[in-house]
């Protein structure tokens, strides 16, 4: 078990709970999402708690975070989502707080499991269409035909616009939990190599390299955590943009 | 005298940039299994409704492939000329 690459991945029961007929257990997963959800409130707290003209290191902190993503979302769905701005920040922290949390030693990665990610995928898919439908009616269904797509082509155009956009929240889950899983199981393979040159005898010296890597693939792990939860957020804002101005 | 900053931004709804492309083309893969997999579940669906069995789910296939293409060609089109 402890060289297999997967074991890590397996969601365990902790507390069984049922409620009214409902199967609400509590598991590693949900103990983590716990875990970051406290983190992340506890991190913006430590930021606001002593407010100052010359900040601190926690205030600049979450004051760099929250410029990050005003900016972020002034530019890539312009002034009209600027009121979306508390809702891209929770995206935001949430999948760069789990991928994280899933670098300690020990944890679990929550943003690994497909049923997290393709949940998340599916809350900002209606949000879009929601979105879309109140500030532009049924107009809104105009996404399904590019500007300038001449009406000869439009029959061909059309299906393959509703696939495309039937997909978007598969491919945000698909593209999270498939990031961690690789990177994941990449840590896990290496750190195997060490433990078992170490168990070689003689060998054992050589067990530094496999280290090596192993050091470089964490540092790179930990760029992947918050670049898919900057690749998470910025999609989620191109089709917030859709929704707000029309293709 | 220099001229006095806005109080607020210029009111305009347009985005200051275009969004980015769909993250290059490290995502083609998984755009070619979802876009498959959504249209052949589609394919799939009309065939139980409508006893089609299998042309549906071969017809989802080949539109879940050609909308995988056509991401393909929206990524890599030429931007559209800038607005003056």
């Amino acid at each position: 078990m402890a060289m297999d690459p997967l074991h890590q991945f397996g969601v365990k029961a902790l507390q069984p709970l049922m409620v009214g007929g409902l199967d609400l257990t509590i598991t590693n997963q949900t103990l983590w999402t716990g875990i970051a959800v406290v983190t992340i409130i506890l991190f913006l707290m430590a930021g606001v708690m002593r407010l100052s003209l010359v900040p601190g290191r926690w205030q600049s902190a979450v004051e760099l975070t929250v410029e990050f993503i005003q900016k972020l979302t002034k530019d890539t769905a312009g002034h009209a989502a600027l009121p979306f701005v508390p809702l891209i920040m929770t995206t935001f922290l949430f999948v760069a707080g789990l991928n994280l949390l899933g670098m300690v030693p020990g944890s679990f990665t929550v943003t690994s499991q497909i049923t997290t990610t393709a949940f998340m995928g599916c809350l900002v898919f209606l949000l879009v269409v929601g979105v879309g439908l109140w500030t532009q009616g049924f107009h809104f269904f105009g996404l399904f035909l590019p500007k300038g797509t001449p009406w000869a082509l439009a029959p061909a155009i059309i299906p393959l616009e509703i696939i495309s956009f039937l997909a978007r929240p598969l491919t945000l889950a698909v593209r999270l939990a498939a990031n961690m899983v690789a990177g994941h199981i990449l840590l896990k393979i290496f750190a195997g190599f060490c433990v078992m040159l170490l168990a070689q005898g003689w060998l054992a010296g050589l067990a530094v390299l496999p280290l090596v890597v192993l050091v470089a693939i964490t540092a790179l792990e930990v760029f992947v955590a918050l670049l898919q939860a900057y690749i998470f957020t910025v999609l989620t804002l191109v089709y917030l943009n859709d929704a707000l101005h029309g293709h | 005298m220099p001229k006095p900053l806005p109080k607020h931004p210029p009111a305009h709804n347009a985005p200051d940039e275009a969004p980015p492309p769909a993250m290059g083309g490290g995502d083609l893969g998984v755009h070619l299994v979802i876009c498959v997999l959504v249209a052949s579940a589609l394919g799939y669906g009309l065939d139980v409704w409508l006893h089609t069995s299998p042309w549906g789910l071969i017809g989802g296939i080949a539109l879940g492939f050609a909308a995988w293409l056509w991401q393909i060609w929206k990524m890599l089109r030429p931007a559209p000329p800038a607005k003056p």
